[in-house]
């Protein structure tokens, strides 16, 4: 027994010694990669270029003074045809491995998005690089590298500053809800197609609007402008700390109240062969501004009128928003198709493939009612 | 040694049960039910294999109280004779070798995958085999106080997480119920029921517990813990991520554990706990079936049970090697399943049926080793 | 420490053939009844010693010789002389007219010495022992049989308040050098009749006098009964310390944790005794000695009864953080920093690499040297006089830190989680258990650079199989975890306040369970 115990152990020993210690590689020799952008290459159809953002840890935080004098991070950049092969080649121009299990942000260009396989984008992401399920994905109006160059007012890199918009909850549904590669991976997996961030850049990054990925070919369809993106986001109940602004019947002056969506629910019909659907939406919110004259905001009179105003307002709103999604690009991007799914089973297994189609000639009733609950601080003025 | 010094107790029992069938099943178990049923109610299936699992359990219970101080080992030879039951033994044991070879392999890919990626497999799973050999080499109550040091953490932390993921838990994901109706959930048992092997501790333990009449409680208290563990598990991936990306997922549990997301994102990846969760659990199976194996042929041929402990040590690593790639991993993973369907279901059932016709029934106990 | 063999550095006046002639117990060797006789059996073994003084009486006028034999100073000389040599020679050193004969032993033993403690004894071995014991022997003329007094002189230090476990609210009182000074300590807690002292004599030529104290009635009698087995057992030259005899009697010698638990203080051993368990006493050691022990009571401190129980529950929960801290924190910093980055949050991340930019080490070699460097400088810091000590401990720590970081050696992330870790196990009432904490550290770390995280908790398992082995005195060392009992949780992670706590230990197996309540 002895002898059995001395040699185990002496054998684990030996092992540890001989350990080559294989995977380890010390912080300071990573290439953390933070943000990615996809372009098309100019001139060419088949190839895009991929723009990795690195971090330089030393321009983030210097320990000692305190102050960075070098650059927080750098962007590479390389072609190829294949997504696999190009992010790849990173090794190549970078002294340091590059490491995308931080990544955050992903922007692809709208010329990239109409051309290249979304799907496939995602899923070569998460199978192979290691990218956390939690990267956004953005899509840009124009070129995606030159958002990853503009050197943010703020924040120490583009990602972070990226990164912030996008996460942070705020007090306007004219962006589209954030989607991960995960939220990407489960809608595309079953088929559907998703509306993502769109990100343009005017004076600064603006993350208005939302893109229209389709479920069939996961290539980009289109966009939606801000109206309707606030459409779709109340359609998803996704409106906290929102607001709306509208022009009083009477007098025509605006007032605008927060939103908050408290209810929603898509109800599926299905009748014969005919599948319709109810919307309601029950929302409430308080009185911010009031540009009226004479009207008090304490007279119930006119607050009943401007919560049928506002009702009506955002059930044409969403209409419109109806309209683009069901005519302009045929795409549920509201999951129309879950309710359908979780009604009759059977049903939809059938009629999946050809969702698209029948979602598009499907009747939406949308039904708003919206109460105002309170006026803050101030009564009138 | 292997055998008990001091007596097992009812709690002991309970958390060995839970820990020996709490392994690597429950890092798959979702995608493989998904397949089979493919529809957002799998999880009645995973809860109805669980039932089932202690019925099973409760039959195996009676039987090992016919025949009080005896573990199954040693009464095998009273209910079916000598050479039927030498031969019974002797595949029970070949099956806890199968899987603890199994239990090793998943392992070694799995930290493989998540951990050490250069690191070479065969080291990864000498030093799990020889890290579970030192602990096993007490003997039975040092493995169950483990496994009762262990039990809280990984509960805490696997129900800890559970909880996190709700917050992206959508209940249309898991609707309709019976939405194809009742058949595909009982196709779906069949696949699910392969996790719940492990069970089989009680068929040793029984024969050393303080208050024998107490088997029957720890036991189900063991396995309607594991049931309702795997049922919440496979329930709230579906409603995390939908029946259609666990299809695409080699370990959807571990995506699960991905996708939790908490505002502030205090701590943004809570992988780190995950992992801790299915390195333990994947040992204290191992170890377990390790002990079953070494105590199953020092009971049956004459030997001693810390020989046998280290004789099988080069049969495990073999069975660990033989799969090719992950994919006939899985595949391996299956065959376990269907073997324990055979030998810890419909075995120990037979036995009690034999016993009852015979009328066997020993009392007291008989000396041990 | 042996006692070797005497130099005999020429200075040797005495008879040629003798050299330390040892005791030997076997042969019991016999008083003559002649003086000069007994006189030369005695100088057979202690005539090579200086301070072995012979104090000759003479009775009657001279009629009748006897001699007074004790080491001095190891006896205590006033005693001898106002209590031996002054009633003897009062009553018998001038003859009073006629007397019925010499004088007896019997006389003098019951009516004329006033010294405590008188024995008698025929057997010359036993004389000597009494005499290197530092009691009196006295040997008349015309008798076999010595009569032995009882004249401990040796002095004691004052006790201090206790170094290594010092109390916030507790008494302040420790343990000394001397045995019976150090039973009073504890019979002044215990004044019960069922406190039970058994004395025993250790080690060859040391002698020492051992004494074990425990509740007959209560302690577990398995246990008392196996102690004593392998107290008796215990066959060796010296006993110098009580640690001599932990390391005889404990039950694994291949492990890092200890298995029995030492104590400067009376309090926690009375503590202890009416706990249940059973207190080894060492003449000469100011440690005693508790057993049976169990983990858990390595992280249990006196202050913890003295206080309240809301209190003391805070206080043992932040100690086992500090305990988990103090293995853990170094080798998880090196697997996650080292290996798996993927696992900690992205602002760590940066912030990670660019504290470790430019130092030359890998995570592993700078844990390591940092841990090393730290373990000299205690050990430097335990050798130095105290006041010195503290100071070289923690300023050095924080100024080779300092200097270290600054030279770019090491990163300062690293000697924040190398201090704290120090300090972590700083909190642990009971030092021993600090020690194991410190070579199992060593261990984890090494196996975080080897296998990352997998090498953690590959190694965390092998810690608790090697705890789940363990027994002492054939209780389970993990309890009250594993085996899981629920009556002792009470006193385990949290403290229950004082009414609650009705039961003794239920792990210790004891005979009477009950502390509260009816009493029979």
């Amino acid at each position: 027994m002895k002898a059995k115990k001395i040699t185990a152990f002496t054998l684990i020993i030996i092992m540890f010694t001989c350990a080559a210690c294989w995977d380890r590689h010390e912080v300071e020799e990573l290439g953390l990669v933070v943000a990615m952008a996809v372009d098309k290459e100019s001139g060419s159809d088949d190839k895009f270029t991929m723009t990795t953002q690195f971090v330089n840890p030393n321009g983030v935080r210097e320990p000692e003074t305190g102050f960075k004098d070098s650059k927080a991070y750098f962007n590479l950049s390389r072609s190829g045809e294949s997504i696999f092969e190009t992010l790849q080649d990173f090794d190549i121009v970078s002294s340091r491995i590059p490491n995308f299990e931080h990544l955050n942000i992903i922007v692809i260009s709208q010329e990239a998005a109409k051309s290249i396989d979304v799907y496939r984008f995602v899923h070569t992401l998460l199978a192979f690089w290691e990218v956390p399920r939690n990267a956004y994905v953005l899509i840009s109006e124009s070129e995606a590298r030159s958002l990853l160059s503009r050197e943010p007012e703020l924040e120490h890199m583009p990602a972070f500053e990226i990164d912030r918009m996008v996460t942070t909850e705020t007090g306007t549904s004219k962006k589209q809800f954030k989607r991960s590669l995960g939220d990407l991976a489960k809608d595309f997996a079953a088929g559907s197609s998703v509306a993502v961030q769109k990100v343009s850049f005017e004076e600064s990054i603006a993350l208005k609007g939302a893109a229209i990925i389709c479920g069939k070919e996961y290539k980009l369809l289109g966009f939606l402008d801000e109206r309707e993106t606030e459409g779709l986001n109340w359609l998803n109940g996704n409106a906290v700390l929102s607001s709306i602004s509208i022009e009083e019947k009477e007098s025509g002056n605006v007032i605008n109240t927060t939103l908050n969506i408290k209810k929603h629910k898509i109800e599926p019909k299905i009748k014969d062969d005919r599948i319709s659907f109810k919307v309601s939406i029950i929302a409430e919110g308080d009185i911010t501004e009031n540009w009226s004259e004479t009207s008090d905001v304490m007279e119930s009179e006119f607050l009943r009128g401007i919560e049928v105003q506002i009702s009506d307002e955002m059930e044409k709103r969403i209409y419109d928003t109806l309209d683009a999604l069901q005519k302009k690009f045929k795409a549920d991007v509201a999951y129309f198709w879950k309710t359908v799914r979780s009604t009759d089973f059977r049903l939809w297994e059938e009629i999946k493939d050809d969702w698209d189609d029948i979602f598009s000639e499907a009747d939406i009733e949308v039904n708003v009612d919206f109460h105002i609950r309170g006026f803050h601080n101030r009564t009138s003025r | 040694m292997g055998n008990h010094k001091d007596t097992v107790t009812s709690r002991q029992v309970t958390i060995a049960v839970f820990s020996l069938v709490i392994g690597a099943g429950i890092l798959t178990v979702s995608r493989e039910v998904v397949d089979t049923v493919q529809t957002p109610d799998a999880w009645i299936s995973v809860l109805l294999a669980g039932l089932l699992t202690m019925i099973a359990g409760a039959m195996s219970v009676i039987l090992c109280n016919r025949y009080p101080g005896r573990t199954i080992f040693q009464f095998s030879k009273e209910v079916v004779g000598p050479v039927i039951g030498t031969v019974a033994n002797t595949i029970a044991i070949l099956y806890f070798i199968f899987i603890a070879g199994f239990e090793t392999r998943i392992l070694s890919e799995l930290v493989s995958t998540y951990l050490l990626h250069r690191t070479p497999e065969k080291v990864l799973m000498i030093t799990f085999i020889w890290v579970a050999t030192y602990q096993a080499i007490g003997g039975i109550n040092p493995i169950l106080k483990a496994f009762e040091i262990y039990f809280p953490i990984v509960i805490v932390l696997l129900v800890g997480i559970l909880l996190l993921s709700m917050r992206k838990f959508e209940i249309i994901n898991i609707l309709p119920f019976f939405g194809n109706g009742i058949t595909p959930l009982l196709k779906g048992v069949g696949s699910s029921l392969t996790i719940y092997a492990g069970y089989e501790i009680i068929f040793v333990t029984t024969a050393w517990m303080e208050k024998p009449k107490d088997a029957m409680k720890s036991l189900f208290k063991g396995l309607i813990l594991t049931t309702v563990i795997n049922t919440a598990v496979v329930l709230i991936t579906i409603g995390v991520m939908s029946i259609d990306e666990i299809k695409n997922l080699a370990w959807p549990t571990s995506s699960l554990v991905a996708e939790i997301d908490l505002p502030g994102g205090f701590i943004e990846n809570y992988k780190l706990f995950f992992i801790i969760i299915w390195m333990i659990s994947i040992y204290t199976t191992f170890l377990g079936v390790q002990y079953l194996a070494a105590v199953g042929i020092s009971q049956t041929f004459p030997v001693k049970y810390r020989n046998a402990l280290f004789a099988i040590l080069p049969f495990i690593y073999l069975v660990a090697l033989v799969p090719h790639d992950l994919g006939e991993v899985f595949i391996m993973g299956s065959a376990v399943g269907y073997t324990w369907l055979g030998i810890g279901l419909v075995v120990p059932m037979l036995f009690l049926v034999i016993s009852l016709i015979r009328g066997n029934k020993k009392g007291g106990r008989a000396k041990q080793k | 420490m042996r006692i070797g063999k005497k130099e005999d550095n020429g200075q040797n006046d005495r008879m040629p053939s003798m050299e330390g002639k040892e005791i030997d117990s076997d042969h019991d060797v016999f008083l003559k009844h002649s003086l000069s006789s007994n006189i030369k059996l005695l100088n057979r073994y202690v005539s090579k010693d200086a301070d072995v003084v012979f104090r000759f009486l003479k009775l009657l006028d001279g009629q009748q010789n006897a001699v007074l034999v004790y080491v001095d100073n190891l006896a205590d000389n006033q005693s001898i002389q106002q209590h031996i040599i002054a009633p003897i020679l009062k009553e018998f050193g001038k003859a009073k007219g006629v007397l019925p004969g010499p004088v007896k032993i019997d006389r003098l033993k019951g009516s004329v010495v006033t010294a405590r403690c008188v024995a008698e004894t025929n057997k010359l071995n036993e004389c000597v022992l009494e005499i290197f014991k530092g009691n009196t022997v006295f040997i008349l003329d015309g008798s076999n049989r010595a009569l032995i007094f009882t004249t401990p002189g040796w002095k004691t230090r004052d006790q201090d308040e206790p170094l290594g476990e010092p109390s916030i609210r507790g008494p302040r009182d420790s343990f000394v050098e001397s045995l019976q000074e150090n039973i009073v300590r504890v019979r002044r807690r215990i004044r019960d009749s069922s406190l039970t002292v058994k004395k025993y004599s250790l080690g060859r030529r040391t002698k020492t006098e051992v004494a074990v104290m425990y509740l007959s009635g209560v302690a577990n009698q398995k246990i008392v009964d196996e102690l004593d087995h392998r107290i008796t057992k215990i066959d060796t030259d010296s006993i110098m310390a009580s640690g001599y005899i932990e390391q005889f009697i404990e039950d694994n010698i291949l492990t890092v944790f200890p298995q029995v638990q030492y104590s400067e203080r009376p309090d926690k051993t009375a503590a202890a005794i009416l706990e249940g368990r059973i207190a080894i006493l060492v003449d000469n050691t100011p440690f005693v000695l508790i057993v049976p022990t169990v983990f858990s009571m390595f992280i249990q401190a006196p202050d913890d009864y003295y206080d309240r129980w809301i209190y003391s529950t805070f206080i043992r929960c932040i100690r086992y953080v500090a305990i988990l801290i103090s293995l853990f924190l170094p080798a998880f910093y090196v697997s996650l920093i080292s290996f798996h980055q993927g696992l900690i949050p992205t602002r760590l991340v940066i912030f990670a690499a660019a504290t470790r930019e430019g130092i030359p080490f890998p995570a592993l070699i700078e844990a390591l040297i940092m841990e090393v460097t730290l373990e000299i400088l205690r050990e430097a810091g335990v050798r130095l006089p105290k006041s010195i000590g503290q100071a070289v401990g923690i300023v050095g720590g924080l100024v080779i830190g300092e200097a270290a970081t600054n030279a770019g050696i090491v990163s300062p992330v690293m000697v924040i989680i190398v201090a704290l870790t120090a300090v972590s196990s700083f909190s642990i009432p009971q030092y021993s258990i600090g020690i194991s904490m410190r070579i199992l550290r060593f261990f984890i770390i090494f196996a975080a650079g080897v296998f990352g995280l997998y090498g953690v908790v590959m190694a965390f398992l092998m810690v608790t199989a090697n705890l789940t082995k363990l027994r002492s005195f054939g209780l389970d060392y993990m309890s009250p975890l594993a085996p899981f009992r629920m009556g002792d949780m009470k006193d385990f992670l949290i403290r229950l306040p004082m009414p609650a706590m009705k039961r003794r230990p239920r792990t210790l197996k004891n005979r009477d369970e009950k502390r509260q309540g009816d009493e029979d």
